[in-house]
């Protein structure tokens, strides 16, 4: 779902990442990397990956902000296997 | 002067003014002490007087973020929860959870919580603005629910910390937790902020942080997490937690039943508690705040009994070892009913469990009969453990007694009943002595915040390691040589009391930096790599030795506070049942050696060795740190 909506978006190129957020865990990893990379500093509130936790459903829903770039770099710190690389799965690294 | 790795801040709320003060970080307190527990142990020191009722409003509630928390740094997110325990009369701390990285995102590296409120009240901390607000509506309810409230409230991207019905009635065996899952320490954790009328802490930080050189740092993060990958067990420690321990301590005959004296039948641990069994109620993981291992769980009954049950487990092994064999549960379907019985109601499992186990062994042998515990035979089942936490939480009939531990026992039944108890200063042990003795067991008689010894936690908990093993360990955390040759000069190998003394500063060190001690992610730092990462967020070089020296300071100071509340050399001692009686395993007879098995161990020797403990850290005698190790720490101004 949220890759077509960039798809849509962002012709000719593909978004880099499976997204499984039912394997999230809420653990932020990704909107810290994010943070740093594109702003300089570990703020997961003004990282371009959405974390949004439920704790009472206990389900989280991901999306990914107008700024994001698309290049892939949160995907490869996530340890539960909710952002994977295309690519690392091509390569049959990634998909845990 | 802003300050890379720290928010700059320190947040003082007294709750009896209703004054809420942000204070400059010190530059050159963050040196000293750097941050996590050293931080807590200067701001403890300074804010509770000496012999201060750990349930007054004299006493303090302090959290500790750390320089590296909030960063990449992998496994390097926890907070310490500082105060003074209320169980123990001593110091007590815990590394637990992400509350820490909220509150540093928010503008703080550290909070101090004194006095007492008129009434129920909750804390809110968003960024700049700090409230406290009326918790009328949250006070009574059950740990889970009120959080959940507080979540549905304000948002689930908040921290909270939450105490339970426990808590509120201030039993001395009560536990505080941090999203439903992080406790915040053993002994009393829980009835600190409930006698301050305290229920709960909502922090939320989105102010961010910057590190001093973001783009080396960036390069060693991505090196510890690459080495992190490598490590063979990673699935395991991912699927199992703590768990992967489970079958290991059963056959080795750790897991104790009958209040200490024999160990649990193996055949029963393995078909009950066994890694199989476990992974039937195995839902998913709920890591801490930026964690990639993710060893707490949460657990899904599917079938059988209390089918439909969902709860949280934060160490697996502790809670199956507290109730399981000890009570005789059939398996994980129990563990998890008491499990979350204790959570909702904020209760400590190991003292819950451990004091319940005493009073049984006290009513078998018959020093009391039923007439004590409200008519009520105890037997190992889990309608006994659910009547009594329940009664413990409400501090109803023989109850009150329970909820406040050993040492609600010993006034209640008879002070002669210290020596029958495996305890030390009201607390329980997390291992016992007779299996292997290592610097955890040692741990437990020094440990500046008692029974429960998490800074003695080191290699030697594996029994049968060369010393030549031992030797390399020692080097990887700090370990001088003159300080090795005095270690290793011992004829029965090794020197148990003066490796405590560093494997303790090494955990103190983990712990200033939040670097969760779990070991995939412990085993990623060493001192050289912690020295440079300190360098890399701050901009500032403390040198190896500079660090090393804080932990010696803050454990130092715990110490300081710890004879300011009354504690003597007399507070420093083994449960006198380990050195008079053996532990069965499957029947046969293991009595108190050291390490490698040379010699059993007499009192005499254990005092050898407390001498021997109090020389290698420049104490004296009575355990008193000595001027010169006072003026070598920078510790004189106290
Ligand atoms: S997507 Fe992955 S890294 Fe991001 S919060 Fe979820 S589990 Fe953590
Ligand atoms: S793909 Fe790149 S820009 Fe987009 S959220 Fe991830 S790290 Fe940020
Ligand atoms: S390993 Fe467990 S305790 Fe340690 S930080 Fe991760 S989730 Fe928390």
């Amino acid at each position: 779902m949220i890759a077509n909506k960039k798809k849509v978006k962002r012709e000719g190129k593909e978004f880099p990442i499976l997204v499984y957020p039912e394997k999230c865990t809420g653990c932020r990893t990704c909107q810290v990397r994010c943070s740093i990379r594109y702003l300089g500093e570990f703020n997961p509130f003004r990282s371009y990956v959405i974390v949004a936790r439920d704790h009472g459903k206990r389900t989280t829903a991901l999306d990914f902000t107008d700024d994001c770039t698309w290049c892939g770099y949160c995907a490869r710190f996530c340890a539960y296997g909710a952002l994977v690389l295309k690519k690392s799965v091509k390569s049959g690294k990634g998909g845990r | 002067m802003a300050m890379f790795g720290y928010a700059g801040q320190i947040l003082r709320i007294d709750l009896s003014t209703g004054e809420i003060k942000k204070e400059a970080l010190n530059p050159e307190m963050a040196n000293k002490f750097v941050g996590g527990i050293g931080m807590s142990a200067k701001l403890l020191y300074d804010a509770v007087k000496p012999n201060t009722d750990a349930l007054s409003p004299g006493n303090a509630l302090i959290a500790s973020s750390t320089p590296f928390s909030g960063t990449v740094l992998i496994g390097a997110n926890k907070t310490d929860w500082t105060s003074k325990s209320p169980l123990s009369g001593l110091a007590q701390t815990a590394s637990s959870g992400d509350f820490g990285t909220n509150l540093k995102w928010a503008g703080y590296d550290a909070m101090v919580i004194t006095g007492k409120a008129e009434k129920p009240v909750y804390i809110t901390i968003f960024d700049d603005e700090v409230r406290i607000n009326d918790a009328s509506h949250l006070w009574g309810k059950d740990l889970y629910e009120a959080t959940d409230e507080l979540w549905d409230q304000y948002g689930d991207n908040c921290t909270i910390l939450c105490t339970g019905p426990a808590g509120e009635k201030m039993a001395r065996i009560s536990m505080a937790y941090t999203n439903k899952i992080a406790s915040a320490g053993r002994k009393g954790s829980g009835a600190v902020p409930g006698s301050k009328n305290l229920k709960a802490i909502v922090a939320k930080g989105t102010k961010g942080l910057k590190a001093a050189h973001t783009k080396e740092l960036l390069k060693k993060a991505d090196e510890i997490y690459d080495r992190y990958q490598q490590d063979p067990l990673l699935k395991q420690w991912m699927q199992l937690g703590t768990t992967i321990a489970i079958e290991q301590y059963g056959k080795e005959g750790k897991a104790a039943w009958k209040n200490w004296r024999e160990s649990y039948p193996v055949d029963k641990h393995l078909s009950r508690f066994g890694v199989q069994e476990f992974l039937k109620v195995r839902e998913i993981s709920i890591p801490c705040m930026l964690c990639p291992l993710g060893c707490k769980l949460l657990y899904n009954l599917r079938e059988g009994e209390f089918a439909g049950l969902e709860t949280l487990q934060s160490c697996n092994v502790g809670a199956v070892l507290g109730y399981g064999p000890k009570f005789d549960l059939v398996g994980y379907n129990q563990v998890a009913k008491c499990h979350d019985t204790a959570n909702r109601l904020g209760l400590d499992t190991v003292e819950f469990t451990a004091a319940l186990d005493f009073v049984m062994e006290l009513q078998e042998r018959g020093t009391i009969d039923e007439k004590v515990t409200d008519g009520l035979k105890l037997e190992r089942n889990l309608d006994t453990v659910l009547t009594w936490l329940h009664k413990a939480a409400n501090r109803e009939g023989f109850g009150n007694v329970l909820a406040d531990g050993y040492p609600g026992i010993f006034a209640a039944l008879g002070q002669e009943l210290r020596k029958d108890a495996i305890q030390r200063k009201g607390g329980s042990p997390d291992f016992d002595a007779r299996g292997v003795f290592g610097t955890e067991i040692f741990g437990i008689a020094v440990g500046v915040t008692g029974a429960h010894a998490n800074f003695a936690l080191g290699p030697t908990v594996i029994g049968g390691r060369e010393p030549a093993w031992l030797r390399r360990y020692c080097q990887r955390i700090g370990i001088s040589e003159e300080e090795l040759d005095r270690v290793f000069s011992d004829p029965s190998g090794f020197n148990v009391a003066r490796l405590t003394r560093y494997v303790e500063r090494w955990n103190f060190l983990l712990d200033i930096m939040g670097i969760c001690s779990r070991p995939p992610l412990a085993r990623l730092y060493n001192l050289e790599l912690i020295t440079e990462l300190y360098n890399l967020v701050t901009g500032v070089d403390l040198g190896s030795a500079g660090l090393l020296s804080a932990a010696d300071r803050g454990l130092t100071l715990l110490k300081l506070f710890d004879i300011s509340q009354g504690a003597t050399r007399e507070d420093d001692y083994l449960p006198e049942r380990w050195l008079t009686e053996p532990f069965l395993v499957a029947g046969k007879e293991v009595w108190l050696h050291d390490y490698y098995n040379t010699k059993r161990l007499t009192k005499e020797d254990i005092e050898i060795l407390l001498d021997d403990y109090y020389e290698e850290r420049g104490w004296d005698n009575d355990g008193v740190p000595m001027k010169k190790t006072l003026t070598e720490l920078e510790l004189t101004s106290l």
